[in-house]
């Protein structure tokens, strides 16, 4: 099915449970790494990811079309995951990066984790990052997006995008090699 | 030329622009797999079979969401429906009671006797004198002219004589 006819299906009453299910099966693995990325934890990204689509087929009328689908839903899954980690953070009194630290420092008793040292560190590296700046990284080092994609669903220029992915990778060059 | 051939010779045919394109649709395809198994890049992992019941779970949950808002919304509606019941109640019984006629019965001797203490005999005379003043009949009640005749028959008829010591 092409985008505009998913789009039309998910707007029909009729056809929107179909829809909706091809919509899943079609995005869950993408958003869902998109959203762990931030989270961090497994349980946390079902919670986010689950949010999500249930935020994409509660507002799909509202979806005016203007960027591509997945760019929409990727920006409600990033707005939905930071919000997440923004109201944990409050609730541990701290920075959500500061709670990113500590879960990353915890990383080795998480069962859903089987990174080498490097890989931990690349992560912790990254979530020194403002977080901003972390979503530009991963968007654009991980999920391998375009700049104009990334612009799309943050609704940055894509000049501040190349701006802020360049300041992140020299970050982190930095931490790495001093620690 | 050969592929006109191999067209001609087997019936099949392709669509426009598919060989232009092709390499680009495998290159993405790659990239997309490449970007779904990103646990080789990070180390994050997924429980067994994760992905497979997603979809499922998903579903359920919004089904759950939109029952138990159905239920709550309802229930909004029986709160506001049994306030505004109460609150016409209310009103329906403040308003009656308002309206409701004391007779003479509904008030005891005791409020009677208080009021009448409270008062001041002044008032209470000038009442009756104007009470008597008022009343045109007052002459013909009480200066009647009764003959004995029919005295000593009312008395006969209505008081038992027996009853009484002479």
């Amino acid at each position: 099915m092409t985008e505009k006819k998913l789009i039309a299906s998910l707007k029909n009453s009729k056809t929107i449970n179909l829809a909706f299910r091809e919509l899943i099966n079609k995005y869950k693995e993408r958003l869902y790494w998109h959203i762990r990325k931030i989270v961090i934890n497994h349980d946390d990204a079902d919670d986010v990811l689950q949010n999500t689509f249930i935020k994409v087929y509660r507002n799909i009328n509202k979806f005016n079309e203007q960027s591509k689908l997945y760019s929409w839903m990727y920006r409600i899954a990033t707005n939905e995951s930071l919000t997440f980690l923004k109201d944990k953070a409050k609730k541990n009194n701290s920075a959500p990066e500061e709670l990113q630290q500590t879960l990353l420092n915890n990383l080795h008793t998480d069962d859903y984790f089987d990174g080498n040292d490097a890989q931990k560190k690349l992560l912790k590296a990254i979530a020194r990052l403002p977080q901003k700046q972390q979503i530009v990284f991963n968007m654009k080092y991980f999920d391998a997006l375009k700049y104009k994609e990334i612009s799309e669903i943050l609704d940055t220029s894509e000049g501040a995008l190349k701006a802020s992915y360049h300041i992140a990778t020299k970050k982190i060059k930095e931490y790495l090699l001093n620690n | 030329m050969l592929k006109n051939n191999n067209i001609n010779k087997t019936g099949y045919t392709i669509p426009k622009g598919y060989l232009n394109t092709l390499e680009k649709n495998i290159l993405n395809k790659i990239n997309s797999v490449d970007n779904l198994s990103d646990s080789s890049k990070t180390g994050y992992k997924t429980p067994d079979d994760y992905f497979i019941n997603l979809e499922e779970r998903i579903i359920k949950e919004i089904r759950t969401k939109n029952k138990l808002e159905k239920l709550l919304s309802n229930k909004k509606i029986y709160y506001l429906s049994g306030i505004a019941a109460m609150l016409i109640l209310s009103i329906f019984i403040i308003t009656q009671e308002n309206r409701k006629n004391y007779s003479f019965d509904d008030i005891s001797n005791y409020e009677i006797e208080s009021y009448l203490n409270a008062e001041t005999i002044d008032n209470t005379n000038n009442l009756f004198v104007n009470i008597l003043n008022e009343s045109t009949e007052f002459d013909q009640l009480y200066f009647y002219d009764i003959k004995n005749e029919t005295l000593i028959e009312y008395i006969e008829s209505e008081i038992e004589i027996d009853n009484y010591e002479f």
